[in-house]
């Protein structure tokens, strides 16, 4: 009903007018008709009776207000006002879009990595029915994450009542490598239990997935599904693809189909070109009691409930199953329950780390943008002022308060919501800025997109910024005194908006100290960890990775290859040492086993340490530019028939002999089989895991003593190694050029990985930080500005009175500076309550370091007394003449 | 002469002006005439109020209009009272007289 009147009411719109015109004069007419009747003269009449109508055009306006659509219509009218208002002072709005862009660009930014992490959900059927799990350790901690074992998967999987199905996939991507004409090339894969795809519901784009019934023998059911983006990058879509056989670590497996295109497996990030069944993954991972090992923890579980479970009851039910192998193996499983988590890309306590993180970065660019607002705002209070006769002159036509109130908030609406859409392309040309900032070296792909959830989020924040910052303006309009405002008596210097104008200068003041703060405190903190001491050299190495399994090397073959490489390399020209082991420092995944130390004394506690273990190579610690502190390093005598030798690290000789000569002593290594080995070297510790840990102990066995197909490369040079990127592939290809050399890099590129959250922190807080001093710099100098023309009578009085133009400097210059103390003050108490929650956050510097707040402190006074004297110098050179003509 | 205050009592007005036009169709000035004289003088209807009561009671369809020829020859806007609106005038004397029963019973007590 309602619509039908509006509808019509917009359709006939002029001719609704024209007839109320003409009811509302009719009535004045017949008003005065009645009165001449009752004698009045006509003149005297016809006016009585306007008066007492009281307005024409008031009567009609409120007749059109209580009409159906009037809301919409002079919503519309508004718009249709504020856009002529803007594009009439074209700097005004250009200066007011960009800032605002500026501001909820930088929102939108976040917000969509932070959507990309956590609100997405995976292309997956009914995601919210699946829950993925793993173990933890009591011993360890809660949020510890180990993987599972093949056989404990399978326990899991036929001994559940709450899964429908349960699934498994490998905890990371396999690097294998792929030999096609000739060449070979590493691509990833991702190992699966054969219900992966049912359980996940996804489909093939062509030919099939795995069936769960397909063998999970070792050995058997050679195929692969391959991801739809591999398909078309590699492939060449080519729909002949199935059938067809990829040669991988020397295994031929057959395509049997190429997944859906959304589905880019399990998690955020995943490059997966392939996936493969787990009968394939002990030929893969050169591991052929892999389906059988209890100690190789290499699964995740995934499962769909079953209808009318809920998540607590399938934990439970997962924990009673944890508790039976617990007693079943009391040895591998003490300790490990099975903890489960909704399925996400990012899921389980990763999920509530990540989402703190995003959240403090919202919080922070959500300053920035009230930084922004604060800007604005003043610029509109600013203009409110030259457009106080044309609110009088609406008001007089019948405006009523809230009318005009509402005028001047749709304006500012409209402005935010320009800049809503500046903000679109900013944050589209930031995304992959920031994308681009990502150490090479990770295998990972980040999709961060602009879904309907971003749009959504930033035209939301445009609206609310909209509001914010028109609210003032938007009082201050309604206040409006006809008469004088119409005759524009401009008269008195301080205006009543320089009181708001002073709060708001103060609190853009106090907040960007704040961020300034913040962001100096992180950004010396990561200075203290850039400086931090890893225990090796980080500036001459070159590293590279060998897999000679995919080539089929048998232990005797491959460890005769190791040492004509290792020989080759040492021999090229500016090279000092090289040396190969099994994992870098700060490498992902670990080998801890369980060592027993012989010759404590008798008042030691325990005997039993569980250890990392490192397999080094002679050369190992020369190349990597660690000192040997005692004794030596190993060398090609420690080899297969050999004495077992181990080096271990100082923090493990404090920890296994505190005081006394650890050399020549002896400990037992629990794996493969309990070996007694003597201690011949001790070196520096080095980080082993993360760049912030206490010392580590660390024992490393001689290579030669555990052989392994896989290995990293250390090649140490004398200068510059960048020679060595081409140099080494050089070599491994003249001995075999089949063998392809993978993740390939510098020391320093393969560090800028730990460094990555701390260095990308930095960049972000340093560029927030640094927009927020921009804003508000240009902020108090438009403030600052806007005040010295409003007062240019009095300044032309003062000087005329005999004032030198230096007191109106020292006058002006005093008045905005006194406002930035006052928001410094305001700012230092705050960072010293709010700094307390970067705590966690900062190594080796306390969140209330005197010398960064004093530090930041002074420049933000700098850049604002630059901010003021402009202006101020322009307060001196008016000419006391005409300014006391200007009224 | 007293001044009715539109926002108290929007459906009384409602109501005398459907009254009013009760007893034949007639335009603006003549129902505000018509108001004053059934209620003896007691409520003299302004034209704030009143053209927009006439303009939204024919939007809810309880009035219908059409342009006719007044007294002296001039265009004038004629409202007449609905079907729909001589229910509604109904319903609301219905309901005038149970609310003004119930407070001659409470001023009583």
């Amino acid at each position: 009903m309602w619509l039908r009147n509006a509808i019509r009411n917009w359709w006939r719109k002029r001719r609704t007018d024209a007839e109320l015109d003409e009811e509302v004069r009719g009535y004045i007419e017949l008003l005065a008709e009645e009165k001449i009747r009752s004698g009045m003269d006509a003149t005297a009449a016809r006016r009585e009776a306007k008066m007492e109508l009281g307005g024409v055009e008031q009567v009609k306006e409120q007749t059109r207000e209580v009409r159906a659509g009037h809301f919409l219509e002079t919503l519309w009218q508004d718009l249709r006002y504020g856009a002529r208002m803007l594009r009439r002072s074209p700097a005004f709005t250009i200066i007011a879009v960009l800032t605002l862009a500026l501001g909820i660009g930088a929102n939108t930014t976040i917000f969509s990595f932070v959507n990309a992490l956590l609100f997405r959900s995976p292309a997956v059927e009914a995601p919210q029915r699946l829950l993925e799990f793993w173990n933890t350790s009591a011993k360890i901690d809660r949020y510890s994450y180990i993987p599972l074992n093949y056989p404990d998967y399978m326990y899991f999987r036929d001994h559940n009542q709450a899964f429908s199905e349960l699934a498994a996939f490998g905890d990371s991507p396999l690097p294998v490598t792929w030999n096609h004409s000739g060449v070979g090339e590493t691509v990833q894969g991702q190992l699966v239990s054969g219900n992966f795809f049912s359980v996940l519901g996804v489909h093939a784009a062509l030919g099939r997935t795995f069936s769960p019934e397909e063998s999970q023998t070792a050995g058997e059911n050679p195929v692969v599904v391959l991801s739809h983006a591999f398909w078309q990058r590699r492939l060449n879509a080519d729909p002949r693809a199935l059938g067809k056989a990829l040669l991988l670590n020397g295994t031929a497996l057959t395509i049997i189909g190429v997944a859906a295109p959304e589905f880019t497996d399990v998690r955020w990030g995943s490059t997966v070109d392939f996936w493969t069944p787990f009968s394939m993954a002990p030929a893969l991972m050169h591991n052929p009691h892999l389906l059988a090992d209890r100690d190789t923890e290499w699964l995740l579980g995934i499962g769909r409930l079953q209808r009318g479970v809920s998540a607590s009851q399938a934990q439970a039910n997962l924990a009673l199953l944890s508790h039976q192998l617990q007693q079943q193996y009391s040895e591998s499983n003490k300790g490990i329950e099975a903890i489960a988590y909704p399925f996400e890309l990012v899921p389980g306590p990763t999920r509530s780390q990540i989402g703190a993180l995003g959240g403090g970065l919202m919080v922070i660019v959500g300053l920035v943008l009230l930084i922004a607002c604060v800007n604005v705002a003043n610029m509109l209070l600013a203009k409110a002022a030259t457009a106080r006769r044309e609110m009088a002159v609406r008001a007089a036509l019948g405006a009523g308060r809230m009318r005009l109130m509402r005028q001047t908030l749709t304006q500012s609406i409209l402005l935010a919501f320009l800049g809503g859409v500046g903000a679109i392309p900013l944050a589209l040309w930031t995304i992959p800025f920031l994308l681009s900032v990502t150490p090479p070296g990770l295998p990972v792909h980040f999709q961060v997109p602009l879904d309907w959830r971003v749009f959504l989020f930033t035209f939301a924040v445009a609206f609310a910024t909209g509001v914010l910052f028109g609210a003032a303006p938007a009082l201050r309009s309604a206040r409006v005194d006809v008469m004088p405002d119409l005759r524009d008596e401009t008269y008195g210097g301080r205006s009543r908006r320089s009181r708001l104008g002073s709060i708001l200068v103060i609190v853009q003041v106090a907040v960007c100290l704040l961020l300034l703060i913040g962001a100096g405190l992180c950004i010396r903190s990561l200075m203290n960890v850039g400086s931090i001491d890893f225990g090796f050299d980080t500036n001459h190495e070159v590293i590279a990775q060998v897999d000679l399994g995919s080539a089929g090397y048998s232990d005797v073959k491959g460890a005769v290859f190791y040492q004509q490489l290792l020989q080759r390399l040492a021999d090229l020209p500016g090279v000092t040492s090289v040396g190969r082991g099994d994992r870098l420092p700060l490498a992902m995944g670990e080998t801890v086993l369980d060592v027993k130390v012989e010759g404590r004394s008798a008042r030691s506690a325990s005997q039993e340490f569980t250890t990392h273990i490192i397999d080094a190579g002679p050369g190992y610690f020369a190349a990597l530019g660690t000192p040997v502190m005692q004794g030596r390093e190993f060398t090609a005598r420690d080899g297969p028939g050999a004495p077992r030798v181990v080096v271990i690290n100082e923090a493990a000789a404090k920890r296994f002999w505190p005081g006394q000569n650890p050399i020549g002593r002896r400990l037992i290594v629990a794996y493969p089989a309990p070996q007694i080995s003597e201690v011949v070297g001790v070196v520096k510790t080095v980080k082993v895991r993360d760049l912030t840990e206490s010392p580590v102990p660390v024992v490393y066995r001689s290579i030669l003593q555990f052989y392994s197909a896989n290995s990293t490369l250390l090649v140490h040079a004398a200068g510059d190694p960048r020679f060595l990127l081409h140099a080494i592939p050089n070599e491994v290809q003249a001995l075999d050029g089949s063998l392809v050399v993978t993740d390939l890099e510098t020391m320093q590129q393969y560090m800028e990985e730990p460094l990555f959250p701390s260095n990308t922190a930095a960049l972000l807080l340093g560029a927030f930080g640094l927009l927020a001093l921009a804003l508000s710099a240009t902020g108090l100098y438009g403030v600052m500005s806007y005040t010295v023309s409003q007062r240019t009578h009095e300044i032309g009085i003062r000087l005329a009175l005999g004032a030198k133009p230096r007191d109106v400097l020292r006058l002006v210059v005093g008045q905005g500076m006194s406002l930035v103390l006052i928001g410094v003050i305001i700012g230092l108490a705050g960072a010293l309550a709010l700094t307390q929650l970067l705590s966690s956050l900062l190594y080796g510097i306390k969140p209330t370091d005197p010398t960064t707040f004093v530090a930041v402190a002074i420049v933000l006074v700098i850049v604002a007394l630059a901010a003021c004297y402009i202006p101020a110098r322009r307060a001196m050179r008016v000419d006391p003449m005409t300014a006391l003509r200007y009224e | 002469m007293t001044r009715v205050p539109t926002e108290l009592l929007q459906g009384t007005l409602d109501m005398l002006i459907m009254k009013a036009l009760a007893l034949g169709e007639m335009h603006g000035l003549g129902i505000s005439r018509r108001i004053e004289q059934i209620t003896k003088g007691t409520f003299q209807v302004k034209p704030g109020s009143l053209f927009p009561a006439l303009h939204r009671m024919e939007e809810e369809g309880w009035l219908s209009s059409s342009w006719g020829e007044s007294e002296n020859n001039r265009r004038a806007k004629y409202y007449q009272l609905t079907k729909k609106g001589r229910r509604q005038l109904e319903t609301e004397t219905q309901r005038w007289g149970r609310i003004s029963l119930a407070i001659e019973r409470a001023l009583e007590a």
